[in-house]
């Protein structure tokens, strides 16, 4: 009877998700499509550029207007990479190339001087999240130099499949790109990545606060094959990179351990000690039975340390480690005798 | 469905796309109606020429507040009242650099970075920062020298067989829990024009200090300090091939994990029932090295559309001599080895296409293929359990196992900010010597994404997954037969339903809103003893309001729940409770920066961070509910920076932090010797701190 109920209780829970889940596409699909048919949706910047005239004086041509005062400062392009102008060594900075225009575009009539009343400027390539380029136009000219970045992984990549462009993460105008610095490069990805934003708020969690590690740590942002960008092919792989005493192999083995180390630890931070998903002995109890063991905690009168003859203080299988006070060695054990985890 | 024929379909319909022509999906914004630039005739007269060298060095005195009993990392640092931060850089117009920037210098976790190169040709990288985590500074052992591997009791300690006895705080120790990290990187990358790019790493992790760790003896458990003393170090060499069409990666990696204290011993605080039982021995880490080769090639045959093979080759070694069984003489036995000679190999395969069949349509079929194979040998030990009782005769049990998953998924878009795909994972794992022979997962999942009223964006991921495993079986080489009542929830069956939304709108051009929810459910519909039932959801809110153009303010609130439902059983036949598990976190945030003030030299940022978690248990005994004492911790972080420009060149930074953390915790806070008769931990420990820093910097650049 309890198994009907709960099977009826899925396919009912069911049925309500995936008609929250088609309303939700029907009624934002309907409201795209009117919002395209009242022609908010403006003109592909690249088919402008497409036909558009370099400027005559290049970066000055620009850099007349976009000075530290404007709207949209640029000036610190110059403290990059991108602003190096020697052309006969740096190929392929941007300011070796067409400067501004090598990656926004031939200016064309976005550097008329003189607008007349109700005129617009013309769009240049925009690099904003919210500019109405294509994230593949936008990449595509990252691209032209970083070729061997997007032709390794980034193409295809969970990143650029799921329209993130470069720039959502990287800030060329920016002395220092941020997404080098670990602090900032958490602040960004959580800004898409909003369930992860309790990476650095919770009781137990890697060092992130300080910015001794970033996501980059563990995750390759620009795409491998492997299972969440892990940086090595599975989670063991990855945690071992540093954890590297908990690799094993050992005499007497924890099969989680080389399972998949993230079966008992949450790596982005955890209510528990030890970033464990759950505390003991209620983590152990989801694979192990307590035989033997005096393991239920408590009763309605309180901690239990013994049944019979009561006795309340509490049990050494639930205080402290709980399981883990006497299998310490929950990652494996060397020692000949240590076939329960104890040695 | 079952996974050959699966592994069929994906190879049958990933052949056949192949052979479609299909469109190119992004063009530049170069044409030839266009008038080329002249260059040539482009002055640049306003670009800035940046000087070749700039230093900058910045002079931190500090009040730093004295309270500092961590208990798990808090970001903040035992700082020192003086320390030295700064950063010269060198950039020529041709290409040559030198950057190196050093933090907290004089401090405990400081921080240096230098890298050294030419722009496109080389780089040359050295990294190194040391990051203490200070677990707690009051905790305290009978040990009277807590940094030794041999720990000694005091002369006159009285063994007994109840902490009630261990009273006398004369005879406890205190030292400090906690420990250092030290990491250095040199790593060098060779780019050329050609087509290669050479890379070569080199990282070594130090980590040193006390850990906490415990052993039992019969049903008495001891807190002892263990001191950790290890090395770890990582060498990676890469090859990478970038080519037109095609990008090949030969990465070979050597990885050394060194422990220089190969074991602790204890001397036994409580009475034993055996006199001969005195001292504990338990095995640390053993040394151990892994070797990995891979090698991954990649094919584009049209833009932004791939065939991928990936496979890679690592071997793990461990041949730590064995410690002899027992430290009781009189139940010592000769050993069958005398060290495992421990070896794995673990092989991946993956293979992917990702295919675009016209400007809307995409595809992305994955293959993967994961085997441990164990080749350590099996040979049977006689264990004294807890240096009292010899036990029965076991073996030592070579575990491995294969994973195999494909998945197939279609994407369909229109436009910018419009997909919807629809996919299917399938999964396979086999186990050896495990009662759970193989379980194989079917995953159906859709997402969607889409635009709406110009500013607006919706992404809806949903996936639905069931995994079924094959009945519990015996396994010969097991001592001690599972309950079969017991499904290990890894390998159980179970539904997983897992629903993600998130909505990001513009109301304005200021003001920026993004609402997220998660919920994940997993449901062990046929588990009787183990986990029953799990779920977790996520809710975020936050909003940033850009109110001017240098005025900026930021709020979230993000809650998060994780609930499970366990039955447990103290036999070994029934279930005989069941504990309901609650964790919530709760958090809120706001920060507010203005910059520029006061003739633009005056920067504000001022930030407010607060963390409320608790987890609740509710134990359901045949009908009788009862709830053990939460668990509650608290974290609140507040910061003022102020900064002054008093010159192009000098800068003061006025900066206030203050932190403050407190939890309760029943069985860590009051854990004294009398607590639990037969538990002796290190004495009552708070996780408690409440820590304040006033920073004053004054930074010089030239």
């Amino acid at each position: 009877m309890d198994i009907y109920k709960k099977l009826l209780a899925t396919i009912n829970k069911t049925i309500v998700i995936l008609i929250l889940l088609f309303s939700f596409i029907t009624v934002t699909n309907v409201i795209a499509a009117q919002t395209d048919k009242l022609g908010t949706k403006s003109v592909d910047a690249v088919q402008i550029k497409k036909q558009a005239n370099y400027s005559r004086k290049g970066a000055d041509t620009c850099l007349a207007c976009h000075d530290e005062d404007s709207e949209f400062p640029v000036l610190n392009i110059f403290k990059t990479p991108h602003g190096l102008q020697n052309k006969n060594v740096n190929s392929h900075s941007p300011f070796a190339q067409k400067q501004c225009e090598t990656c926004h575009g031939p200016a064309g009539k976005h550097s008329t001087k003189r607008l007349r009343k109700g005129q617009k400027r013309e769009d240049m390539i925009d690099f904003s999240r919210l500019s109405n380029i294509p994230v593949a136009e936008k990449n595509k000219i990252c691209a032209s130099c970083h070729v061997k970045k997007a032709k390794s992984h980034f193409d295809g990549g969970i990143h650029e499949v799921n329209e993130v462009a470069c720039t959502d993460c990287h800030q060329v105008h920016k002395p220092k790109d941020p997404m080098l610095e670990n602090i900032a490069q958490v602040n960004k990805c959580v800004s898409c990545h909003t369930a992860k934003k309790l990476i650095t708020n919770k009781f137990s969690t890697h060092p992130f606060r300080k910015g001794q590690m970033g996501c980059t740590s563990c995750h390759a942002p620009h795409g491998n094959e492997n299972d969440n960008m892990l940086n090595a092919e599975t989670t063991t792989g990855t945690c071992t990179e540093c954890h590297a005493g908990k690799r094993g192999p050992f005499l007497f083995e924890h099969q989680p351990v080389s399972e998949d180390c993230s079966l008992c630890h949450s790596a982005h931070g955890s209510n528990q000690q030890g970033m464990l998903k759950q505390r003991a002995p209620y983590l152990c109890q989801s694979c192990h039975s307590a035989q033997g063991h005096p393991s239920l905690a408590n009763d309605n009168e309180g901690l239990i340390e013994r049944r019979f003859p009561p006795k309340r203080t509490g049990s050494a299988f639930l205080l402290g480690k709980s399981c883990t006070n006497c299998h310490s060695k929950i990652h494996g054990s060397n020692h000949p005798s240590g076939n329960k985890l104890q040695r | 469905m079952k996974m050959k024929t699966l592994n069929k379909i994906v190879a049958s319909i990933s052949l056949s796309f192949l052979l479609f022509n299909s469109v190119a999906i992004a063009d530049g914004f170069e044409t030839a109606n266009q008038k080329t630039a002249k260059v040539s005739k482009w002055k640049c007269k306003y670009c800035l020429v940046e000087p070749e060298w700039n230093f900058e060095l910045s002079t931190h005195i500090g009040i730093p507040s004295d309270n500092y009993v961590y208990g798990n990392y808090p970001g903040l640092e035992q700082d020192k009242s003086l320390f030295f931060s700064g950063s010269a850089r060198y950039i020529s117009d041709n290409g040559d650099f030198w950057i190196t920037k050093f933090e907290d210098i004089g401090n405990y976790a400081p921080k240096f970075k230098s890298e050294y190169g030419k722009r496109e040709a080389y780089k040359l990288t050295v990294n190194y920062q040391s990051f203490p985590i200070y677990k707690r500074d009051d905790a305290s052992s009978p040990f009277v020298n807590p940094n030794s591997n041999t720990l000694r009791l005091p002369g006159n300690w009285n063994k007994s067989n109840t902490t009630a006895n261990f009273t006398d705080a004369g005879l406890f120790t205190p030292f400090k829990l906690g420990s250092d990290w030290d990491e250095f990187l040199l790593a060098f990358d060779y780019t050329e024009d050609t087509n290669f790019d050479f890379g070569f790493s080199y990282q070594r992790i130090v980590e040193s200090g006390i850990k906490e760790s415990s052993a039992n003896q019969f049903f008495q458990a001891t807190y002892f300090p263990q001191s950790i003393d290890t090395i770890t170090e990582n060498i990676v060499t890469t090859v990478d091939y970038t080519g037109d069409k095609w990008f090949g990666n030969l990465s070979l990696s050597f990885s050394r994990f060194d422990n220089n204290i190969e074991s602790t011993s204890f001397a036994n605080p409580f009475s034993s029932i055996d006199r001969n039982a005195n001292v504990t021995t338990v095995a640390n880490d053993p040394n151990n090295t892994a070797i990995k080769i891979s090698l991954n090639s990649r094919y584009s045959y049209m833009p932004r559309s791939y065939v991928r093979a990936f496979m890679s080759y690592e071997v793990l070694e461990q041949n730590d001599n064995f410690l002899p069984y027992t430290t009781n003489d009189t139940l010592n036995l000769p050993l069958e080895r005398n060290s495992l000679n421990g070896k794995v190999a673990n092989q991946y395969v993956s293979l992917k296409l990702y295919h675009w069949l016209n400007k809307n349509w995409s595809i992305d079929a994955k293959y993967n293929y994961k085997d441990r194979f164990n080749k350590t040998t099996a040979s049977l030990f006689r264990p004294v359990t807890t240096d009292l009782f010899p036990a029965q005769a076991v073996v030592n049990i070579p575990y491995d196992f294969t994973k195999t998953s494909a998945k197939f998924l279609v994407n369909w878009r229109d436009r910018k900010g419009q997909k919807i795909t629809l996919g299917y994972k399938g999964e396979s794992m086999e186990r050896s010597f495990y009662t759970v022979r193989k379980t194989s997962d079917d995953i159906y999942l859709i997402n969607y994404k889409n635009t709406f009223i110009d500013s607006g964006l919706i992404r809806i991921n949903a996936h639905r997954a069931n995994r079924k495993a094959t009945a519990p079986e015996l396994i010969d080489l097991l001592s001690v037969q599972e309950n079969p009542l017991m499904q290990r929830y890894y390998s159980a069956d179970r539904i997983e339903s897992k629903v993600s939304v998130q909505l990001d709108y513009m109301p304005t051009e200021s003001i920026n809103t993004v609402l997220t929810a998660d919920y994940l459910e997993d449901d062990y519909d046929q588990t009787v003893l183990g986990l029953q039932y799990s779920w977790r959801n996520n809710l975020t809110f936050d909003v940033n309001w850009h109110i001017q153009e240098y005025t900026n303010i930021s709020f979230y609130i993000q809650r998060e729940q994780i609930d499970t439902l366990l039955a447990g059983s103290a036999r070994f036949s029934s279930r005989d409770w069941l504990v309901d598990n609650s964790d919530d976190v709760k958090s809120y945030g706001f920060n507010f920066s203005i910059h520029k003030l006061f003739d633009e030299k005056v920067n504000i940022n001022a930030s407010f961070q607060l963390s409320d978690a608790s987890t609740i248990i509710d134990v359901n005994n045949a009908g009788d509910v009862s709830t053990l004492p939460s668990t509650d911790s608290q974290w609140t972080t507040a910061d003022i920076n102020m900064s002054y420009l008093y010159s192009e060149q000098s800068t003061f930074t006025f900066t206030i932090i203050y932190q403050h953390f407190d939890s309760a915790d029943f069985s860590i806070d009051e854990v004294v010797p009398g607590t639990a008769a037969n538990l002796l931990t290190y004495g009552s420990i708070s996780n408690y701190y409440n820590a304040s820093r006033i920073l004053l910097a004054y930074s010089y650049k030239f």
